[in-house]
């Protein structure tokens, strides 16, 4: 109900609005990083009472009469992205630049001078869609968004084709990668991690995951890459030495703009946020343009909000490098990636680290914001008996381990 | 060289200053016509621009200054705006490609029955004659405003234009033309409207309408046309569950021109469906 107020409320079903809606009832959910920018009011036009989430799977319960694809019983994944297929993005397979699925392009179009696709739950500029951490949720453009399950692999292992599994692979496609190929990700989030995994599949030889938390630097490491604890290290030397002076062939940013900076630049960055002089702190963003080699490629799947400043734009152009970057165009990778999951090639769901019930989301976003108890990801069931499944806070772990954890968390 | 205008006039035998009626209700006493005369913003402007800099330099380079600045086109422009602010007329253009053929958009436009359904705040459209229709306009307030129009051209695939007819208190024209997109992949299409708006009724409606200038309505109102075009539906929000809302929140949706509309009330019985708040 404002900057890191979170409440569980009982709230309406939602209903069919439009002929083209279905209603869902969600079986798994998550938290995700992006959900963080809200939380610490980064991201511009939230309102108390709007419900959050992007990243929910389930049932249908209803579709709409327009709805062809879809019919009550089906088993659902729904993309973060809501497009409408039938633009001339849509149709280019650019689907987040989607121009019909935004009620409020106008207000989008006053802010920042465009309106691109509507994603749930996650401030009015983007559409002001109720998000999916609920038991039920509606679903515009139920024939364009929503992926079919017909298999019975369990709802942890294709939840996160609703957005992180799709973003990292996103990220690593952008970032140009040849075979045999040097990769440095910034961030071991479920997004970092995801790229890692990912350039490999596109070829990479060697990825390497920057990051400061040995519990996600570990999972990192599960997928194959090498890791650069960037406390202990410093990251642009490192790399330079680790890439034969070259500087790796592309860098992925998987933080955005609540990156964590060190020594005096962070503290800049920070507290030009604070005064709200400038909304993102780019530190990852900018070393990722610092170390990628003279013509790589910078691939951005991190999420920025406003304006960056100090951005090293002169080395940018001196080296000609590439940048790429934006909301996952969801819809086109849905497919090939759930083969990827059927197949065996990956299971997405070893990055979860807490599952929870409704009562808990409020801590759990504190706990997953703040890396405590080696949060990683996590995943909420929603029908939990009682609301809680008592996963957030470790077994014989003594109270007050943690900063903030309300009294209800016990 | 090639002057690109991205203004399209509309057609002068659809603009409102042919349409009957406009001279009566645009019509100035002297002292308005006076005031609002170039010269006379001239010498306003010039006399702002001595006070404000005298101290600074000398007066008659400054005046040459002031004259310069009111012959200007920028200073001519703002003269007219002014002018045209006083008298209620309101130009506005909006522009979308729609990812369909022109012909097909062109027959929708013309079926303006269903203009209700992407257009904001009209409640109602009957195709009265062979050209005429009579339009009934929601206002704030549960008032309503009725007017008769009738289409002034049709040329099948590339435009169409239109105007109110009889006494209206608010006169408006418009057109709409179609043309296929460079890309050869969509039709661009353009809509013109003028209104010449009175105080009054009108006022009031405004005042109620916040978050919407007539050239929102004009750009909302075309870019709903393209999305029912495209897609079939209007994306809406509008009746959606959320959690409880507090008054700034309200006002803030009033002002930013936010669609979805309060309240709605928790189900009694059946599953309690619960959703996170923030
Ligand atoms: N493009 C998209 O469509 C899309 C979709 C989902 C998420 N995202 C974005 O991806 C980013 C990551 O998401 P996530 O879920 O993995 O979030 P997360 O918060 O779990 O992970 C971010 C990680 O970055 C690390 N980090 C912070 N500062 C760093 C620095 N200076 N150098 C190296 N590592 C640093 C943190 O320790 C953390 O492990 C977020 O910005 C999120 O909004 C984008
Ligand atoms: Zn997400
Ligand atoms: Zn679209």
């Amino acid at each position: 109900m404002g900057k890191e107020k979170l409440e569980v409320q009982d709230v309406a079903d939602p209903k069919i609005l439009n002929p083209g809606d279905a209603i869902i009832k969600i079986t798994r959910t998550a938290i995700c990083g992006s959900d963080l920018h809200l939380y610490d009011g980064y991201i511009p036009t939230m309102q108390p009472g709007d419900i959050l989430g992007h990243e929910f799977m389930g049932i249908v319960e209803e579709v709409g009469p327009a709805v062809k694809k879809l019919k009550r019983g089906d088993r659902v994944v729904v993309p973060f992205t809501i497009a409408c297929g039938s633009c001339a993005f849509c149709s280019d397979q650019l689907y987040s630049a989607c121009d019909n699925t935004n009620p409020n392009a106008a207000l989008a179009e006053k802010m920042y001078g465009y309106s691109g696709a509507s994603l749930y739950g996650y401030s009015h500029i983007y559409g002001g869609y109720a998000g999916g951490q609920a038991q039920y949720a509606r679903v515009p453009f139920a024939d364009v968004g929503p992926l079919k399950i017909e298999n019975d692999i369990p709802d942890e292992k294709l939840l996160f084709l609703t957005d992180i599994f799709p973003t990292g692979y996103m990220g690593a496609e952008n970032a140009n990668i040849k075979e045999g190929d040097t990769v440095a990700v910034w961030g071991a989030g479920p997004v970092g991690i995801f790229a890692a995994a990912s350039a490999f599949m596109f070829g990479a030889k060697r990825v390497i995951s920057i990051d400061r938390f040995p519990e996600r630097l570990a999972l990192a490491a599960k997928v194959g890459a090498e890791t650069l604890d960037y406390s202990k290290f410093d990251t642009l030397s490192t790399l330079r030495e680790l890439t034969g002076g070259n500087g790796p062939d592309a860098t992925i940013d998987a933080v955005g703009l609540e990156a964590h900076g060190s020594g005096l630049g962070g503290v800049y960055d920070k507290t030009q946020q604070v005064l709200k002089l400038s909304f993102d702190r780019p530190t990852a963003l900018r070393e990722a343009i610092m170390a990628v080699r003279k013509g790589g490629t910078v691939s951005v799947p991190g999420v920025y909000g406003g304006l960056l400043d100090k951005f090293p734009f002169g080395a940018a152009f001196g080296k000609g490098i590439t940048m790429k970057m934006g909301q996952t165009h969801m819809q086109r990778y849905l497919q090939p990636l759930l083969k990827r999951i059927e197949d065996g090639q990956l299971d997405p769901s070893f990055i979860i680290s807490h599952r929870i019930g409704m009562e808990e989301i409020p801590d759990a976003f504190r706990v997953f914001r703040d890396k405590e108890f080696g949060c990683t990801k996590v995943v909420i069931d929603p029908w939990a008996e009682g609301g809680r499944t008592g996963d957030l806070v470790p077994k014989g772990s003594p109270q007050g381990t943690t900063k903030n954890l309300s009294p209800l968390a016990s | 060289m090639i002057q690109t205008d991205v203004k399209t006039p509309l057609d002068p035998r659809t603009r409102l200053s042919a349409a009957p009626g406009f001279e009566r209700a645009t019509a100035q006493s002297p002292t308005q016509k006076a005031v609002q005369s170039p010269l006379v913003y001239a010498a306003l402007v010039s006399a702002v621009y001595l006070f404000r800099k005298q101290i600074f330099s000398p007066g008659g380079l400054l005046f040459a200054a002031g004259v310069y600045v009111a012959r200007s086109a920028k200073t001519q422009k703002l003269a007219g705006t002014l002018q045209q602010a006083s008298r209620g007329l309101v130009q506005e253009q909006a522009t979308f490609t729609i990812a369909k053929p022109a012909d097909e958009l062109y027959a929708k436009w013309l079926d303006i029955a269903t203009a209700p359904s992407y257009q904001e705040s009209i409640h109602s459209v009957t195709v009265t004659g062979e050209d005429t229709s009579h339009w009934v306009m929601d206002l704030p307030g549960g008032q309503t405003l009725e007017w008769d129009a009738e289409w002034t051209a049709k040329e099948p695939g590339k435009r169409l234009a239109w105007r109110s007819i009889g006494d209206t208190p608010v006169p408006s024209a418009g057109q709409v033309s179609f043309e296929p997109a460079v890309s050869g992949r969509g039709t661009v299409v353009r809509v013109n409207q003028e209104f010449l708006l009175p105080g009054g009724k009108l006022a009031a409606a405004l005042g109620g309408l916040v978050s919407r200038t007539p050239g929102g309505f004009v750009k909302e109102n075309l870019r709903h046309f393209k999305q029912l075009a495209e897609t079939g539906e209007i994306p809406t929000t509008r009746g959606q569950s959320h959690g409880t809302r507090s008054a700034g929140a309200r006002v803030q949706q009033a002002f930013t021109g936010d669609r979805e509309q309060q309240p709605t009330v928790p189900q009694t019985g059946g599953i309690a469906h619960e959703g996170v708040a923030q």
